[in-house]
C-alpha cells in the first residue's frame, strides 16, 4: 500500500521526468559524447533528490528511483549513488557538502584502493574505478582497504594527488557521469575518514538493495510497455503479433518478472525477505536484465535501433544488474554470513 | 594447425574438421587457409580498430571505417568465396563462414561488414542465374583488386514485413510496402526497405520485390540496383544498439526504372530459392554466434587471470573457474552446430549446387588460371548448356535436402546465437564493473551479440522454420501445419 507521500513523490518526479528527462534522452543516451541537458541536475536538486541530509526514507528513494528510471535510469544511478555515499556520511558523523559520488558497482568487502597508516592519518594509493557521479561532485566517497581492515574516505576533487578521470562511456545509464578516481599518495586527515568500516559499509548496501532494485523495475516496467503497445499494434502472419502464442510467452514472462521485482523492492525494504534477502535481490536484478532481452527481441529489427527505447532498457537493466558488486561475490559473502 | 609438441590449443581444435579432412580434403584445406587469414586479419586489423570504429559510428552513424574496408580487400575477404573461373579465390562457401567465427571473436560489427556480401551472393548463386552471379563476381573481384570494394547488400525487410518476408506461409498474408510493377522494357520498383546491412554503402543492391503486391508468393523475384539509379536513394542510416561497424540503412525507391536484364532467375524466390539461402546463410550467423560466445570466453578468461578481487586471484575461485568451463563448453556445442550447418549445405544445400559434380569441382580447383580465364573456358561457362544445368540444379534438387539444409541452418542459427548471449552474460558476471566499461571491450561485445537473434529471421522465425522442416515435414502427423492452434 502506497502512502501519499509516496503518491505525491512518484507524481511530481512523473512530471519533472516527462519535461526535462524525456525530451533530452538522445543526449542522456549519447553521454559522454554529448553535454548533458541543461538542468539536469538542479532538476533533480529541485525535487529534493540531491539534498545533502536527504529528507526522504529510503521507502521514499526506492519509489522517486524506481519512477524516474521508468523513464530515464541514467540520472536514477547518480540519485543512487549520491544517495548511498551521503547516507554513508552521515552514518559516519562526517561532513559533505553538494554531490555526492560513490563507486556503486564494487564490492565494500574487496576495496580498489589500498592505504598505509601515518601517525594520525592515512596515505592512499590506487584506482577507484566506475565512480558515479565523479566528474561532477563535490564530495567522494569511497571506501579503501589496509591494516586487515576497510576505512572510508570522505574526500573533496581538489584533494592534492587525487585525480577524476575523463568521464567514461558504458554499457548503460549513460546519463550518469561516471569516471575513475585515482589517488596517489594522498595524505587523509582523520576529520576525512573513518576507521573500520566494514560493518558500516554492509549495513549500507544492505540497506540500498531495495532502491537498488528499485531501478531494475522501473526499467523492466518501461520495457514491458513499450513491448506490450507494439506487439498490439505489428502485424504477422496476417494478424496481430500480441495473437501469436509465442509472443504472449514472452510478455507473461516479462510481467512476471516485473512483479518479482515490485515485490523484492517491497520486500527488502520492510526486511521480511532475510535470510534470502541477497538472493531475491540478485535474482531480481538479473530478472530484469534478462526480461529487457526479451523487450527487444519482440520489437525485432525496431527493438535494436535507439527509436524506441528498447535497446536502451536493455544495456540499462543489465548495467542495473551490477549495482552494489558482482552477484556471484554477493551471493557467496551472504551465504557465509548465513552459515556463520 | 595443431602444435605436436605441446598439444593442441582450444582456439585451434576443430575434431569434426579432422575427422572429415581424409574424406573431404578440399573443403576442409580451404576451412583451414581461411581461418589462418581470418586470424591474421583479426589481430592486424580488427582488434587494433574495433573500439574506436564502434566509439566513431556512435557519434555519427553515417561514419564508414573505409581504412577497414580497403585492408579486408588487401586480404582478400570479398573474392574468398567467388569461383576461380569468375577470377575469385574459389573457397569453399563453408571455408568464409569457419573465418567468421575466427573474425566475430574479435569484433562482430567488422565481421558483418565485411562479410555481409555473403548473403546477397548466396541469393544470387540460388536463382541459378549464371551470368547473373558471374555480374557480382566480377563486382567483388575488380573492386578487391582496385583496392576499393564494391559491395553488394541485400535487400529483404519491408517497414511493416520483417519476419513475414522470410517465410512462405506468412509471406501470403504480409503487409507489403514494394512491388516490382512490370512496364515496358522492364519494372518500376517502389516502396522501402529497412535495416538493410551495407545498406549505405553497397554498390549493387539484391532487392526482393513482388511483381503483385498480391500474390508474393508467385511473383517475388531478385532485381539488382545499382548506386545511382535513378529513383532510387538511401534513407535514414539506423542508430543501433551494436554492430556499429556495419551501416543499415533504409533504401528508398521512387519509380526506380530496371531494365528487364536487372531481373534475376527465372523463378519466384520464396520457397526453396529463400529456403536455400538461408540454409547456407543462417550456418554464417550461427559462426558468428561462436565467436561472439569465444570472445566472450576470451575475454573473461583473460581478465580472471589478470585481476585480483579482495587480494585473491579471479581465476583461483571456484565459482569462476566453473563459469569458464560453461563458457568453454557453449563455445564447443556452438562451434559443432554451426560446422554440421555448413557440412549440410556443403552436402545437400546450395553449395552443393555451385560446386558442380566432383569431376567439375576437381577442374575447378586444380586448371591452371589462364586455362581458366582463356576465351574457350569462358566460352564454355557462359553457354546455353551451363546456363541450363545450373537452372536444373536448383529446381531439381530433392526436397529432402532442401529441408536438411534449412532445418540445420535455423538449429545452428537458433542454439550458436543465444549460446553467444548467454557467454556475453558470464563474462559479465566474471568481470563485474570492468565489463560494463567501453575502454575493455566486452559491454561492445554483450551489444553486438543481441543482433543474432534477429537477423536473417529472429530465433522465433528459425524455431518455426525448424518445426516446419525437422518435425512436421513429413505431414502424416498431428501437427503437421504449423500454428493451426488458435491462440
Amino acid at each position: 500500500m502506497r502512502t501519499d507521500e509516496q503518491v505525491l513523490l512518484e507524481t511530481a518526479v512523473r512530471r519533472f521526468a516527462e519535461r526535462e528527462l524525456v525530451p533530452h534522452m538522445d543526449e542522456l543516451n549519447h553521454y559522454p559524447d554529448r553535454p548533458l541537458p541543461e538542468g539536469f541536475l538542479a532538476g533533480l536538486g529541485e525535487l529534493g533528490l540531491l539534498d545533502a541530509e536527504p529528507q526522504t526514507g529510503i521507502e521514499l528513494l526506492a519509489s522517486a528511483l524506481r519512477e524516474l528510471a521508468y523513464s530515464a535510469a541514467a540520472p536514477a544511478a547518480l540519485v543512487f549513488a549520491h544517495a548511498l555515499g551521503q547516507h554513508l556520511v552521515t552514518k559516519a558523523g562526517r561532513n559533505a557538502s553538494g554531490l555526492c559520488a560513490y563507486p556503486s558497482y564494487g564490492e565494500p568487502q574487496a576495496p580498489e584502493l589500498r592505504y598505509v597508516e601515518d601517525r594520525d592519518a592515512l596515505v592512499v594509493d590506487g584506482t577507484c574505478q566506475m565512480v558515479a557521479g565523479a566528474p561532477f561532485a563535490q564530495t567522494l566517497v569511497l571506501p579503501a582497504f589496509g591494516a586487515g581492515s576497510t576505512a572510508l574516505l570522505v574526500l573533496e576533487p581538489t584533494t592534492p594527488g587525487l585525480e577524476v578521470g575523463l568521464p567514461l562511456l558504458t554499457l548503460g545509464m549513460r546519463g550518469c557521469p561516471t569516471a575513475d578516481v585515482s589517488l596517489s599518495a594522498v595524505r587523509v586527515t582523520a576529520d576525512r575518514f573513518v576507521r573500520n568500516a566494514g560493518p558500516l559499509l554492509d549495513g549500507a548496501h544492505a540497506l540500498f538493495r531495495g532502491p537498488a532494485t528499485a531501478i531494475a523495475a522501473g526499467v523492466l516496467a518501461r520495457s514491458t510497455r513499450t513491448a506490450t503497445e507494439y506487439a498490439r499494434e505489428r502485424y504477422q502472419g496476417g494478424r496481430n503479433i500480441i495473437d501469436h502464442q509465442e509472443v504472449r510467452r514472452l510478455l507473461a514472462g516479462m510481467l512476471a518478472d516485473e512483479e518479482l521485482c515490485r515485490s523484492a523492492v517491497e520486500r527488502l525494504i520492510d526486511g521480511t525477505a532475510e535470510p534470502a534477502a541477497t538472493e531475491l535481490f540478485l535474482r531480481a536484478k538479473e530478472r530484469a536484465a534478462r526480461a529487457t532481452c526479451d523487450g527487444v527481441q519482440l520489437l525485432g529489427g525496431y527493438g535494436y535501433m535507439e527509436d524506441y527505447g528498447q535497446e536502451r532498457c536493455m544495456r540499462d537493466a543489465k548495467q542495473a544488474e551490477y549495482l552494489l558488486g558482482r552477484p556471484e561475490m554477493l551471493r557467496q559473502q551472504a551465504l557465509e554470513r548465513w552459515l556463520a | 594447425m595443431k602444435d605436436e609438441a605441446t598439444g593442441p590449443g582450444f582456439d585451434c581444435d576443430y575434431p569434426l574438421l579432422a575427422a572429415l579432412r581424409r574424406d573431404r580434403p578440399r573443403e576442409i584445406g580451404d576451412f583451414e587457409r581461411a581461418i589462418e587469414m581470418s586470424r591474421r586479419f583479426r589481430h592486424a586489423v580488427v582488434e587494433p580498430n574495433a573500439l574506436a570504429v564502434d566509439r566513431r559510428v556512435l557519434q555519427d552513424p553515417r561514419w564508414v571505417a573505409e581504412d577497414v574496408l580497403r585492408e579486408a580487400a588487401r586480404h582478400g575477404f570479398f573474392s574468398m568465396m567467388v569461383p576461380r573461373t569468375f577470377g575469385g579465390a574459389g573457397f569453399a562457401f563453408g571455408a568464409m563462414i569457419v573465418g567468421m567465427e575466427e573474425l566475430a571473436a574479435g569484433c562482430l560489427g567488422i565481421a558483418n561488414l565485411v562479410a555481409v556480401h555473403g548473403l546477397a551472393f548466396a541469393m544470387v548463386a540460388a536463382t541459378g542465374d549464371l551470368p547473373a552471379v558471374e555480374r557480382v563476381s566480377r563486382l567483388l573481384v575488380e573492386g578487391e583488386r582496385e583496392g576499393t570494394p564494391r559491395l553488394l547488400s541485400t535487400g529483404i525487410t519491408e517497414p511493416s514485413a520483417g519476419t513475414d518476408v522470410e517465410d512462405v506461409d506468412l509471406l501470403r498474408s504480409a503487409h507489403l510496402d514494394c512491388e516490382a510493377q512490370p512496364v515496358r522494357g522492364g519494372y518500376r520498383l517502389r516502396g522501402r526497405k529497412v535495416f538493410i546491412s551495407n545498406g549505405s554503402i553497397a554498390h549493387t543492391h539484391v532487392v526482393l520485390m513482388p511483381t503483385h503486391r498480391g500474390d508474393p508468393v508467385n511473383t517475388t523475384f531478385a532485381f539488382l540496383v545499382e548506386r545511382g539509379t535513378a529513383g532510387f536513394s538511401v534513407g535514414r542510416v539506423e542508430r543501433k544498439m551494436g554492430q556499429k561497424a556495419c551501416p543499415a540503412a533504409e533504401l528508398v525507391f521512387d519509380d526506380c526504372f530496371v531494365p528487364e536484364t536487372a531481373r534475376i532467375g527465372h523463378r519466384p524466390i520464396p520457397g526453396r530459392q529463400l529456403e536455400l539461402v538461408l540454409g547456407a546463410t543462417r550456418g554464417g550467423v550461427a559462426a558468428w554466434g561462436a565467436g561472439v560466445a569465444r570472445g566472450a570466453y576470451e575475454r573473461a578468461l583473460a581478465f580472471a587471470r589478470s585481476n585480483r578481487v579482495g587480494g585473491r586471484w579471479l581465476i583461483d575461485e571456484q565459482w569462476v573457474q566453473l563459469r569458464l568451463a560453461d563458457m568453454l563448453g557453449h563455445v564447443m556445442t556452438a562451434r559443432s552446430a554451426y560446422v554440421e550447418a555448413l557440412l549440410s549445405n556443403e552436402l545437400f544445400g546450395l553449395s552443393s549446387l555451385v560446386a558442380g559434380s566432383r569431376v567439375q569441382e576437381l577442374l575447378m580447383r586444380h586448371l591452371p588460371q589462364p586455362v581458366l580465364d582463356s576465351r574457350a573456358t569462358q566460352r564454355l561457362i557462359g553457354s546455353q548448356r551451363s546456363r541450363q544445368r545450373m537452372r536444373r540444379a536448383v529446381d531439381e534438387l530433392a526436397d529432402w535436402k532442401v529441408d536438411a539444409s534449412s532445418a540445420t541452418g535455423a538449429a545452428a542459427k537458433v542454439s550458436a546465437t543465444e549460446l553467444g548471449m548467454e557467454n556475453c552474460h558470464l563474462a559479465l558476471d566474471i568481470m563485474g564493473a570492468a565489463g560494463l566499461r567501453h575502454d575493455l571491450g566486452m559491454e561492445k561485445l554483450y551489444r553486438d551479440a543481441k543482433l543474432l537473434t534477429i537477423y536473417e529471421g529472429t530465433n522465433q522465425l528459425n524455431r518455426i522454420e525448424l518445426y516446419k522442416k525437422g518435425i512436421a515435414r513429413d505431414g502424416r502427423h498431428p501437427g503437421a501445419r504449423f500454428g493451426s492452434a488458435p491462440s
